[in-house]
């Protein structure tokens, strides 16, 4: 009797999807959904108010105060550390989309499995 | 004392020991329990159950000749020396083989585990890699 070997990948695929999405959430909760991430996102509200000239920024007021800093400057620091993380979260997307499309698109296990390696360590 | 219980195959399903007194032995028949007399050595997976007596599980003169291929659709992998017929598990799926021959190929490089897993025959397995 002759069988010839092959895997079905879609369960392989499935559980590689699901996988991916559980290590790129891991590295996306601190910067969106931790509470330290909530301070920052009110704290980029106030900046956006203080640069409109709005106020209404007590936080970024008293942080200034205790730096010695103006809070204009803080502000704009606050800007452009959101500006950064922004792009950081870019990043971290497309890398979840290019290894989408490698475990969708992988010939054989081994190369599901590097997809998820390229990601853990990447 | 060791006791081997087993099913009405043979097939060894638990063991227990200590100094059963006959009545209790009695009791145990009573209640439908099927069970041999154990030697202190004797091996609970290699063995079963005929006629009441316990006897060696048969080993399937199987063998294989490479465990390594390249996934080219070409290089066989041979199986032979398997019962006929018999169902042999491939990644899980039974497959029933014909002739005792059973010849692998591949078109993917994977790991692939074939089984062969049929009372009161020992059972078998093999890791095939493909590259």
């Amino acid at each position: 009797m002759k069988i010839r070997l092959t895997k079905n990948l879609e369960p392989l695929r499935a559980s590689a999807l699901v996988r991916l999405d559980e290590i790129i959430g891991d590295q996306l909760h601190p910067m969106t959904a931790s509470p330290i991430a909530m301070l920052r996102a009110r704290k980029l509200a106030e900046a956006k108010r203080v640069l409109a000239g709005e106020g209404g920024a007590p936080m970024l007021t008293d942080e200034a105060a205790a730096k010695g800093v103006a809070v204009l400057d803080l502000a704009a620091t606050v800007i452009t550390k959101a500006a950064a993380e922004t792009a950081l979260l870019a990043q971290i997307e497309a890398r979840r989309q290019v290894a989408q499309a490698t475990i969708r698109s992988a010939p054989h296990p081994a190369a599901i499995e590097a997809a998820l390696e390229e990601i853990l360590n990447g | 004392m060791r006791l081997f219980y087993h099913d009405a195959e043979g097939r060894l399903t638990g063991q227990a020991s200590g100094a059963f007194t006959p009545e209790e032995l009695d009791d145990f028949r009573a209640r439908g329990e099927l069970f041999v007399r154990a030697p202190k050595d004797a091996a609970f997976i290699q063995n079963y159950v005929v006629d009441g007596e316990l006897v060696a599980r048969p080993v399937a003169p199987i063998t294989i000749n490479r465990t390594e291929i390249p996934a080219d659709k070409r290089t066989k992998v041979k199986i032979a020396g398997l019962p006929d017929p018999c169902t042999v598990f491939i990644d899980g799926e039974p497959v029933t083989v014909e002739g005792g021959l059973l010849e692998l190929t591949a078109d993917m490089p994977a790991t692939y585990w074939v089984v062969f897993d049929s009372f009161p025959y020992m059972p078998w397995s093999a890791e095939i890699t493909a590259t």
